[in-house]
């Protein structure tokens, strides 16, 4: 190891990076004496000879729905803008036992909810590819961080498509692991039957590391599987000879753009020349699970976020009040943001009395029918190849209407709703924006879905780093 | 004001259905690692998990699965193999999260029964369910404003709900008196009241025979049976005035005030029960493996009810004696040690409910100063008729004060049945005392007692008590004057 | 630890009477009622706004209804059966920690307005 590969220096250099894109606005907080003070440690234990962990002096963004002991945690919400968690994450404490050093924490959409990290009470990001755009939500400034260079992978989570859908707007790896593949332990709840915590990465294979060094079971979270998490890493370039690959072509027919109907087309034929087996598939429509997510993830988030209360942490109200009821609705009105307040009432709405059965009785339905599709679909292929987004990034500004939002999800829902792992890769510009594909696998085939985005990787050429 | 017993009330049928919250005997929560304890300072039993912080999960106690599991086979539950945590909703500042965790669509009990004793007969009153659910905490209202004590948050328990079919605060009362000592004798529950391990709420509705369910109404802030019994016999008569004056009853919540010895409205809470219950996407549905269902079976200790059943009937005691001997684990486990070393049951029964209790004095069994074993011993002795009575009595006093059985049998000496001996010893007193011989003769039967007590003191109370009867008769006899 | 398979559980049957009626719409009156019921107070001014967003969601959510099922189950949740943690005590973090930085915190317990029963 050269003195510039030592942590110290990469650190450093993370750091000096990430100050020189301040104005991207990726972080809301940097630990720069944390983080050197870390890397000083790594490159003690380096020199004297110790054994260090896979991922030794690597600079990692984590998004701020993390919850990291000794930094503060917003989940890019007023409510919780000073709040200081007692404990780490199962992922992130997995991945500085690996060797990794987290530099800061990024920003997003306020938990979660939206698709551009506009809908942050800390203000929006910037894309690093052209600054009039947003990066994608909700975890934008991971993606942001990791597009402009200042880590190679950073800690996202996915709901709905909060990593794919910013990978792919910022031209990066976004990986959703099969839900219950990674501790959810540390990550704030938004949708929980939903959320996942991944990587989003330079490469696919910085995207299999932190997966291998973040993935097993947890005490802490009893969902997370008990399923062997191999070393994602050492089938990465064993090709996709005999591979099967299904193209969801009539994803194709709604309104994308020609840049990723082409992204689509020419993968599958470069999948189809490295020797895969590529055919159509067609599953069900999406505004299915369009509408089964926006009942049963405002449900869950409506529950969630009930413990912001004002009470035990978090945001109190100033304003004096007379009883408890009014503690609660001042101190939540002021801090949750707009969106928040939406999905709120719409997930309350959708619970009460009255319209449990019609709203999420139904969507779960529909989500356990849309779950046994795809399951079928992929006993007959090892992959689903399909868009990611409609198109590239929008501009800031741009959704202003939150169901026009909402929309740009459509093709990322489906896997979050049967809990399978998808990645986003890119490959290639449209307009001067990144744009790629997403590849959808069977439960916890991670090394699988990995082994062909590596291929797609190879045969796209995409040229990654952002001006 | 008209009640139940009056013959206007008679009238009326009173419908009484129990809800108890039981607290399960683990060490440690439902969902997190702190520890159950009663008695910490506040919040000193937290972490982040049971204050509700964000990103925290819950994991599941198998402990309480396990409790859960044998209290539902002892009460005759069917088990179901899926059981399903629900979010209950409702904002609260004794509930961290927003919500509690517990079981609605899909408990993991259905069924069952509780066997109660009413005096002649035991009457099975039928259950609704059993579902698991985290406590919440607790509130102190103080100066300045409430505060709030979380080391109760998250205690694991059991709701057991019977079917409305019960007809009287009696019935209430000995219901949750006979399910209180069940989940004890279980190991499952320390059941204790005071620390609000076993609570009980009751809706209460009355009807005139026949008819449909009249309106019910919930009672809380029941914290003994006694309470139970008052509060339900006072909302009894509450009910049917109003309703024989031509009013109607109003579904709400009552506390019980103990000091008046009435019912009140509590303050209603807001949003009318919309708890928007939804299954608890954190908690995986809970699959009961078979392994711990026949492992609880198997383990499943005797019931108070089928213990009192056991002693009545196959060792012939009394009713008393079974009630009492059955009313704490503690005592019949004691009951039962004595009776292993051979002891005569009833005789055991007498000892143990009258010597051992009277030096208890009301302190527990555990603080007992003789042992199960050593009291068989010492009841050998006096069956063998190695000693008396008397001197059981003696020895068992030795023994009290720290005496090994050994030395109190060598202490009192063994009894003397030698009959020349006695006769010897009855002579003699007859000889001392000729007026009361003559007493005797002349019909006074009563200074026999009189003879018994100066034949025991010259033998130092060692005396075979039936030989020295039964010679005192015979030898008095014998000085009869001819006539 | 126990442990045990994958179960699939075939959950709850969905009534095939609960659709949702497309002429549901959200007004005034049911926003601040379920404001009220999740404890969110609105400013005056967002209502009208609150109101065109979630009929604006309920049009997207009608989807549900032409969606088509083969059989009507929703699963309760999916994978395999969760892992059970043993009977075993952790540290608590005790009270001073638990009240830091809570914003109604004095001494060892939180504090909320006094509240009336």
């Amino acid at each position: 190891m050269t003195g510039n590969d030592l942590p110290t220096a990469r650190i450093a250099r993370a750091i000096a990076v990430a100050e020189r894109h301040a104005d991207l606005n990726a972080f809301l907080s940097l630990d720069a004496a944390g983080a050197t003070a870390a890397a000083q440690a790594l490159t003690r234990r380096l020199e004297r000879g110790d054994r260090v962990g896979p991922l030794v002096g690597v600079p990692i963004a984590v998004k701020d729905n993390l919850v990291v002991e000794g930094m503060k945690t917003t989940a890019g919400s007023r409510i919780l803008s000073d709040f200081q968690s007692k404990f780490t994450a199962t992922a992130v404490r997995r991945l500085i036992a690996a060797g990794a050093v987290v530099v800061g924490k990024t920003n997003l959409d306020e938990f979660g909810m939206g698709s551009s990290t506009e809908r942050s009470a800390f203000g929006p990001t910037l894309n690093p590819w052209n600054p009039r755009y947003v990066p994608g939500g909700s975890s934008g400034g991971s993606a942001a961080a990791v597009a402009a260079g200042i880590v190679p992978i950073a800690l996202g989570s996915d709901t709905g498509g909060s990593i794919r859908q910013p990978a792919a707007y910022c031209g990066v790896v976004g990986l959703k692991p099969t839900w219950g593949r990674v501790s959810r332990y540390g990550l704030i709840a938004y949708a929980s039957s939903l959320d996942t915590v991944g990587p989003i990465a330079r490469t696919v294979r910085d995207a299999a590391r932190a997966l291998a060094a973040m993935a097993g079971d947890d005490p802490h979270d009893t969902t997370a599987s008990r399923e062997p998490a191999p070393d994602f890493t050492t089938t990465l370039d064993d090709g996709v000879a005999g591979l099967r690959v299904g193209v969801l072509d009539g994803w194709l027919d709604d309104d994308v753009t020609p840049g990723v109907r082409s992204a689509v087309r020419g993968t599958a034929n470069q999948l189809a020349s490295a020797g895969a087996d590529v055919r159509s598939v067609s599953l069900p429509d999406v505004s299915a699970a369009l509408a089964a997510y926006y009942v049963i993830a405002p449900a869950e988030a409506s529950s969630n976020l009930a413990r912001y209360d004002g009470v035990r942490f978090g945001h109190r109200t100033s304003v004096p009040v007379t009883s408890l009821a009014e503690l609660y609705s001042r101190s939540r009105g002021e801090g949750f943001g707009p969106e928040v307040i939406r999905r709120i009432l719409l997930g309350t709405f959708a619970l009460s009395a009255g319209y449990y059965d019609a709203y999420y009785g139904r969507a779960q339905a529909v989500r356990a029918e849309l779950t046994r599709a795809f399951l079928a679909a992929l006993m007959d292929v090892d992959v689903l190849l399909g868009p990611t987004t409609p198109g590239p990034a929008p501009l800031l500004g741009e959704l202003q209407d939150p169901v026009t939002m909402a929309l740009l999800d459509k093709f990322t829902i489906s896997a979050s709703l049967a809990g399978i792992p998808a990645i986003h890769v890119p490959t290639g510009l449209e307009r001067g924006l990144p744009v790629g594909v997403q590849l959808m696998g069977r439960p916890f085939a991670e090394a699988t879905l990995l082994k062909v985005a590596r291929t797609v990787e190879i045969h796209s050429g995409f040229e990654r780093s952002a001006s | 004001m008209s009640d139940a017993t009056t013959p206007a009330g008679l009238q009326w049928e009173t419908v009484i259905g129990l809800e108890v919250h039981c607290q399960l005997a683990t060490t440690t929560k439902l969902f997190c690692g702190c520890p159950t304890r009663f008695g910490l300072a506040p919040n000193a039993a937290t972490c982040p998990v049971c204050l509700g912080h964000p990103g925290t999960l819950p994991a599941l106690n198998a402990a309480a699965v396990r409790l859960a599991v044998r209290v539902g086979l002892a009460l005759g539950c069917e088990l179901q193999t899926v059981s399903v945590f629900a979010r209950k909703s409702y904002f609260y500042a004794d509930l961290p999260k927003g919500y509690q965790i517990t079981q609605y669509e899909r408990p993991i009990c259905l069924g069952g029964a509780v066997p109660v004793d009413l005096g002649d007969l035991t009457r099975e009153f039928p259950l609704t369910r059993i579902h698991m659910e985290e406590d919440a905490g607790k509130l102190i209202h103080g100066e300045r404003g409430t505060e709030i004590d979380l080391n109760r948050a998250g205690t694991p328990l059991i709701e057991i709900v019977s079917e409305p079919t019960l007809r009287s605060g009696d019935e209430a009362a000995a219901y949750l008196k006979e399910l209180r000592a069940i989940v004890m004798a279980l190991g499952a529950s320390d059941g204790h009241l005071e620390e609000g391990s076993f609570r009980c709420d009751a809706n209460v509705s009355v009807r005139r025979p026949g008819a449909a369910l009249g309106t019910k109404v919930e009672l809380k802030n029941l914290n003994s049976f006694g309470f139970v019994k008052r509060a339900i016999e006072f909302e009894v008569g509450r009910q049917t005035a109003a309703l024989e004056a031509g009013g109607s009853i109003v579904q709400e919540t009552r506390l019980w005030d103990e000091a008046a010895g009435r019912t009140r409205a509590m303050r209603g809470k807001e949003d009318a029960h919309d708890y928007r219950y939804f299954p608890d996407p954190d908690l995986l549905p809970l699959i009961l493996p078979s392994e711990i269902v026949e492992s609880e079976r198997a383990a499943l200790p005797e019931l108070p009810g089928q213990r009192r059943a056991r002693y009545r009937d196959a060792l012939g005691l009394g009713r008393y004696d079974a009630e009492v001997l059955t009313a704490d684990e503690e005592t019949s486990r004691y009951y039962d040690a004595v009776l292993a070393t051979g002891a005569d049951p009833k005789t055991a029964a007498n000892w143990v409910n009258t010597e051992l209790k009277g030096r208890l004095d009301g302190r527990p069994l555990s603080e007992a100063p003789v042992t199960a074993e050593a009291l068989g011993q010492l009841l050998a002795a006096l069956a063998s008729g190695r000693i008396s009575g008397k001197l059981a009595k003696d020895g068992f006093a030795r023994m009290c004060a720290g005496a090994s059985v050994a030395s109190a049998l060598a202490a009192v000496g063994e009894q003397v049945s030698d009959v020349s001996a006695i006769d010897a010893a009855v002579s003699a007193a007859l000889d001392a005392t000729p007026s009361e011989v003559a007493a005797f003769h002349g019909g006074k039967t009563k200074v026999v007692g009189f003879f018994v007590g100066q034949v025991m003191k010259a033998m130092k109370g060692r005396a075979n008590p039936e030989l020295v009867n039964s010679r005192l008769l015979v030898l008095l006899q014998a000085r009869r004057q001819p006539q | 630890m126990i442990d045990e398979g994958t179960v699939i559980d075939e959950g709850t049957v969905i009534d095939e009477g609960t659709v949702i009626d497309e002429g549901t719409v959200i007004d005034e009156g049911t926003v601040r009622r379920v404001a009220t019921l999740a404890r969110l107070e609105l400013s005056p001014g967002s209502v009208p706004g609150l109101v065109t967003d979630l009929n604006a969601f309920l049009g997207l959510i009608a989807g549900l209804e032409r969606a088509t099922l083969e059989s009507a189950t929703a699963s309760t949740a999916h994978g395999p059966t969760a892992a059970w943690r043993a009977d075993e005590l952790k540290a608590p973090i005790g009270a001073a920690r638990a009240v830091a930085g809570a914003p109604g915190g004095q001494g060892d317990v939180f504090l909320v307005p006094k509240v009336v029963t």
